[in-house]
Formats: structure tokens, sequence, C-alpha cells
């Protein structure tokens, strides 16, 4: 009898020592898995935006884009984006552009906005431009753990245009915030609102 | 007087006999020791039911001890080799110096080694590339008469003993100095030789990999950094409005 307890006790110590480790492994991914949001639901958007652009970059794609990547500025500083990217896990991007204004609403933000409001995001920047040649409201939404950064999500609301950004994994910003408007090329012009269309961003659009 | 008392011989006295008979049941009579079944300890004891000092005997049992150490150390000899690897032995290699030949002749790498008065086998000079003898000429004038071979040794053991890379003994750390020394060489040469690809990707950025990309690297990496852009340009506009804000604010 007192074997038998002996062995269940033994079995009981391992079930406990098991689940510690799995919660705590867990707990070390939590934050990452949480910080990627569903962008999926927006079929409805996609059908009325006249452009879409799409950037689906989970951990696997982004495993293949060579680590030493690097670049230069227009003052002949390199940057290396390798490691800007290094440890990201996903990159995900929406941009949906309309013709006519008013063809989304709040609504359609709605689901994301509910993620966003889970424990763990918080909003950075809330800048809301109500003039009427330059109408804007953006949102930067960031997620951190233990002095980290996990995760990055944008909101770009437009007339004509919706911009859902969410980044996926640690990334430096000061690095990252250098990529405009180098290389010898010109700016996105998608920032301010000022090139609604999305200027030369046609590269990733996906049809 | 019998010496009954004494030795059990002769007749015994009534009384002595009588009071045999009574203190006679509780002489000592040989049995095995009979433990009562209660008395008896259980035979696997639990860790909660035994005392404190037992437990802890049973936790460091002799198998779990051994255990215990060679874990320990595994470890610490794990630790030594690693330390081992990366440290270089300081008494063995003092340096690598690159010095000419005595004639002006090519150039030699040499490990100069200090010297150890118990190790008078040590080889001398010796070229890195033939692995012939290289000493001065009083080495071979030692080899003639007794005398010059005890100067010669006393020679040996005063300067320091001189191993050309190619004839030293199999070493770690010589060895280790040595890659280190040809990696240096080689690294400038490889930097310089190896062709940095530019990738033009389409909206006309301009970057610099290792090796040309595979179609799906070039897709990833045009959506990756439009993306990057796309992100960079939204933070740098909110940078920008807030510092908008905080001049307006002033």
């Amino acid at each position: 009898m007192r074997t038998k307890f002996d062995s269940w006790l033994k079995l009981l110590c391992l079930a406990v020592v098991l689940a510690a480790s799995l919660a705590t492994s867990a707990r070390a991914q939590q934050p990452q898995a949480a910080a990627k949001l569903q962008l999926d639901d927006e079929t409805a958007l996609a059908g009325r935006a006249s452009e879409l652009i799409d950037v689906n970059l989970d951990e696997n794609l982004l495993r293949i884009i060579p680590k030493r990547i690097v670049t230069k500025t227009d003052d002949g500083k390199q940057i290396d984006v390798g490691a800007i990217i290094g440890k990201l896990k996903g990159v995900y991007v929406r941009s949906y552009a309309f013709t006519n204004e008013g063809e989304y609403s709040e609504a359609n933000l709605s689901r994301v906005r509910q993620q966003l409001r889970s424990p763990g995001w918080a909003r950075l920047v809330n800048i809301v431009k109500k003039k009427t040649d330059d109408q804007m409201h953006l949102e930067v939404y960031m997620m951190t753990s233990t002095g980290s950064i996990d995760g990055i999500a944008i909101l770009a609301l437009e007339p004509k245009r919706l911009t859902l950004v969410n980044i996926v994994g640690s990334i430096d910003l000061e690095k990252l915030s250098q990529l405009e408007g180098q290389f010898g090329i010109p700016e996105l012009g998608i920032g301010g609102g000022s090139g609604g269309d999305g200027g030369d961003s046609k590269s990733a659009k996906k049809p | 007087m019998s010496d009954y008392l004494w030795d059990k011989t002769g007749e015994a006295d009534e009384d002595v006999a009588q009071l045999e008979n009574l203190l006679g049941a509780l002489k000592y009579q040989p049995r095995p020791l009979e433990i009562p079944a209660d008395a008896m300890p259980a035979t696997k004891t639990t860790a909660t039911t035994m005392p404190r000092n037992t437990r802890t005997a049973t936790f460091f049992s002799r198998p779990r001890l051994a255990l215990a150490a060679s874990l320990v150390l595994t470890l610490l000899a794990g630790l030594w080799l690693v330390t081992r690897d990366s440290e270089p032995r300081k008494d063995i290699v003092a340096k690598v110096e690159q010095g000419g030949a005595p004639g002006g002749g090519r150039q030699t790498d040499k490990v100069v080694v200090p010297n150890s008065a118990t190790d008078q086998s040590a080889p001398n000079v010796t070229d890195r590339n033939t692995g012939k003898a290289t000493d001065d000429k009083t080495h071979g004038a030692t080899q003639k008469s007794s005398t010059a071979a005890a100067q010669q040794l006393k020679a040996q053991t005063e300067r320091p003993r001189i191993v050309t890379a190619s004839n030293a003994k199999p070493h770690r750390t010589s060895r280790q100095l040595l890659a280190r020394r040809q990696k240096l060489q080689t690294r400038p040469e490889e930097n310089v030789s190896a062709p940095r690809e530019e990738i033009v990707l389409n909206d006309g950025m301009r970057l610099q990999a290792d090796e040309p990309l595979t179609p799906q690297q070039r897709e990833a990496t045009e959506q990756l950094m439009f993306a990057l852009r796309l992100t960079s340009a939204k933070l740098n506009y909110a940078q920008r409005e807030m510092r908008e804000i905080g001049r307006a604010g002033k």
C-alpha cells in the first residue's frame, strides 16, 4: 500500500515539474504570440477597396531573407537591415485604398481594436488631424514585456486609405525610423496623408 | 567443608542446594533473541514517517551522491575544457614573431618559446618550409667534442629556445596563434574578394547582400522592405506631429 502511494507521489511530482516547465515556456512565448493581430477579417473592406496591399510575412518567410543585407543612406551611412529584421517574428500589413471617402467606418476596425484593448498593448500615440486637406487619424500601439518591444501595431485612417500594420517581435525603433526616405528614392508619401494613393508602393501590391 | 561452592565438586550443603533450587529458574539459559512483532521496524518506511536525520541520510544515499558527484565532475571538466581552449597558455608561448633568415634569406615564422632548463631535448631553429635544422654554426661543432657539447648544452639552457612553426611540437596554443594569424592575414583578402551583390528592388531601393537572391527571397525582401518603410513613414509622421504639437504648445 505504502509502495503504491510512493509511486503515485513520484508521478505527481513529475507531473508538477512538467506542468511548471510547460507553463514557463508558454509564458515565454505568450507575449510575442499575443502581439500578432488577426487582420484577416476585413473581406468586406477588400471588396470595396480599389487597391489592396497585403503583406504577410510570418517567421518562416522571414527566415528565408538573408540576414546580411546592407544599404546606404543618401549621406553614405550604412544601415544594417539584417540587424533590424533579426528578431522579427512576423510582419503583416493591410492597406486599402478607396475611390471615394467614407467607404469604411469604425465598425470595420472593431475586431482589431478589441484585440488592441487586451492586456499588454498600450497606445503610445494618437494623432487626430481634422483639417480638410490633411485629415489623418494615426494610432501607434506597442506591446512590451520586461523592457523589450514584443510588437507594434499602427492604425492609420485617412479619408481614402486605411492602413493596418502589425509587426511581431523585437524591433529597434531608432533603426527602423531611418528606413524612410533613404536609399536615393523619394519618401513613400503615405505618412502624412499628402500622397494618399500610396506613391511608389505598387511594388507590394497584390492582385 | 566441600569445594562445591568453588568448583561444584563434592557434596552440596542443604542450604546451598535449597537456594539453588529456588534461584535455578532465573539462571542463564541460552536461546535465540525473540523480538516482539510490534516492536519490529517497518520494512520500508516513508520519508515522512522517518525522523529528520534519517530522511537526510536516505536522501543523500550512496547512489545519489555518486550520481551528483559525477555530474559535478562532468560540469567542472567541461568548464575547464572551455576555459582551457579559450585562454592561451602563457608559460609556453610568449609571442609569434615574423623574422628574416640569418643570411637575409626568406622570412620564416617563428614561435619563441621561453627557456626551460628541464627540457634539454628541444629542437633548435628549423626552417619552416624545408624542416631542416638551420641553427648557427656552433651547432655542428658541438657534435665533435664533449666539451663543445657541454658548451652547447649550457648555451641551450641560457638562451630562449626557438622553434619554427613547422617543426614545433603539436601544441594547441601555438596552433591557435598561428591559425589566428593566418586568419588575420587572409581576412582582408576575403573581404576584398567577396563580391557584394547589389540588389535593386522594384521601387528603386538598392540593397547589398552577400549572395544573389532567389526569386522567393527577392519577393519576401521586397514585401518586407515595403512594410518596414511604411512603418517607418508612419512612425516618423507621428514623431513630426508630436514635435509640432510640442512647439505649438510652447
